[in-house]
């Protein structure tokens, strides 16, 4: 049984690796906001866990549309590697990105590994490089909210409503910033007959060890129309959620590759319920 | 009597008579399941992807028709409606319970007008759904335990015996394997002996989608064959396990 929780504890631990995305961070904050000008975001490292399928593990943002990933190599058998996702967009709205391509990669052992890549667009072509560190150590030691180890999954729900959110970082792993995210909603409704409420992302600072309190509002979308003049014009569409979603996003240095990585925490607390 | 005025009172009368039978008015149903098994944590439950997740979905009749007095027949299962369309004539209730047992959850159906058309009533089985693997002693795919440290998922055999082994005072009700249909994406699932062989899933997660000015295309490394193993635990209590097995079938050579 001792042998059985050990290993489960990695098991889990290479579960959450993916569940809590550990992520290179983009230039853009938690709040999904648009950047004025968007840069070509092409990696030249990436880092990865042994064994452990990650099928984004090299994200590339272009500013043009059109491009496709040709000739994916791995310099070992021990990475296996593969174009896992392509999109294109020759949309003229905004100023984000119009082709975004991902590879996937595993590792069989752990290793400093060379993954090479044409980027293709018509007739132009590019030869593109990206060291892949595979290592097994992870960033944290260990992460809490109120006590609870948050390692462990258990369905999400929060242990308390309010708590102290510490991360203990792992030798060679900075710890950058935590971020708490809660829902803000919005009401733009014009009037009683004509409302309309979404709800937004808010993310404050918060210290490390710093006792915190959970939020309590719940994810919401209304869209109502009442007409004064027959029913018949009424209409409501309306989303409600019965939790009340914390998330803690930790960002530090990753040891091998030296940029800026994040995991994020999802707290939910029960909120909305029929009396 | 002239046939003039013969048929002018026969088209009268004729009138008369479609007046007074009364048309009959189809009954307008709202459509929704008799019963809903819902899975949680011992902790509790929240589906993530807001209302798509949400376990009894509510077909409604006629434009404007909506659902209210929503009750549950116990504090142990709470329910509320967390979504609701007039125009998509649909609405959908969240449940959320820590503890397992059967509930029954009912609400009225209301037209445009605020008129009650009908009263429903569901049954909600609560059981657990857990990562918690203490009744789970050992999953052995093909002679080795699926947790001894992390498998090889290239050269994880294609097929093999798969065998579950749980601690003392559970009992296996099932065991299912459940694997991807390529058109879908959705899993299908088909029960298995313990003991006996299974063929992992070769169907990685795929999609793709293209218009005059948008296209994207989609697929994973893996292949994931689903395992659900029903227990039942020594409080008498029907429970639900899943884990999965990956098999790596896209990669450069």
């Amino acid at each position: 049984m001792k042998k059985m929780s050990k290993i489960l504890a990695r098991v889990m631990a290479a579960v959450m690796a993916i569940a809590f995305v550990f992520t290179a961070v983009p230039a853009f904050s938690f709040d999904a906001k648009a950047a004025e000008t968007v840069q070509d975001e092409i990696p030249t490292k990436a880092r990865i866990y042994v064994r452990v399928i990650n099928n984004y593990a090299i994200k590339i943002n272009l500013r043009e549309s059109g491009y496709k990933i040709k000739n994916l190599k791995s310099s070992s058998s021990n990475l296996k590697v593969f174009n896992t996702y392509e999109n294109s967009s020759t949309n003229t709205y905004g100023d984000s990105y119009k082709s975004q391509l991902e590879i996937g990669c595993y590792a069989r052992q752990e290793g400093v590994y060379k993954v090479s890549f044409n980027l293709v667009k018509g007739s132009k072509k590019t030869k593109k490089t990206v060291i892949v560190y595979a290592k097994n150590d992870g960033p944290f030691k260990k992460v809490t909210f109120a006590g609870k180890n948050l390692d462990v999954y258990d369905g999400g729900m929060a242990p308390a409503d309010s708590g102290v959110f510490k991360a203990v970082m792992n030798k060679g792993y900075r710890l950058k910033k935590i971020e708490m995210e809660v829902n803000v909603i919005k009401d733009d409704s014009y009037s009683e007959s004509s409302k309309y409420i979404n709800t937004n992302r808010s993310a404050t600072v918060i210290k490390n060890g710093a006792k915190v309190n959970l939020s309590n509002v719940a994810y919401k979308y209304l869209s109502s129309y009442t007409s004064s003049y027959s029913s018949e014009y009424n209409s409501l569409t309306e989303e409600e959620d019965m939790v009340a979603l914390t998330q803690f996003r930790v960002t530090y240095v990753d040891k091998y590759t030296k940029q800026e990585m994040y995991a994020t925490y999802s707290m939910y607390k029960l909120v909305n319920f029929a009396k | 009597m002239k046939i003039k005025e013969f048929s002018k009172k026969l088209a009268a009368f004729a009138l008369a008579f479609a007046m007074i039978v009364p048309t009959a008015i189809p009954v307008s149903a709202a459509t929704c399941p008799s019963s809903v098994e819902v899975k949680t944590y011992k902790n509790g439950y929240y589906y993530t992807g807001t209302h798509n997740g949400a376990p009894i979905e509510i077909a409604l009749d006629e434009k404007g028709d909506y659902i209210g007095n929503l009750k549950s027949s116990s504090v142990n299962c709470r329910v509320y409606r967390v979504y609701t369309s007039t125009s998509n004539k649909k609405a959908k209730i969240g449940v959320w319970s820590k503890t397992p047992g059967t509930y029954t959850v009912t609400f009225d159906v209301f037209n445009s007008n605020k008129v009650k058309k009908e009263s429903k009533s569901i049954v909600v089985k609560v059981s657990y759904y857990t990562y918690s693997t203490s009744p789970i002693k050992d999953v052995l795919y093909s002679g080795k335990s699926i947790y001894s440290g992390y498998y090889d998922a290239i050269s994880i055999p294609k097929s093999g015996k798969l065998e579950v082994k749980l601690t003392k005072g559970n009992k296996l009700k099932g065991i299912r394997i459940g694997t991807r249909e390529a058109k879908t994406n959705i899993y299908k699932y088909k029960s298995t002996k313990n003991g006996k062989k299974i063929t992992l899933s070769k169907v990685p997660y795929k999609y793709s989608y293209s218009s005059s000015t948008y296209s994207y295309r989609r697929e994973n490394m893996e292949a994931d064959t689903m395992i659900e193993i029903t227990y039942i635990n020594k409080k008498k209590e029907v429970c639900t396990y899943t884990t999965s097995i990956s098999k790596l079938v896209n990669y450069a050579k």
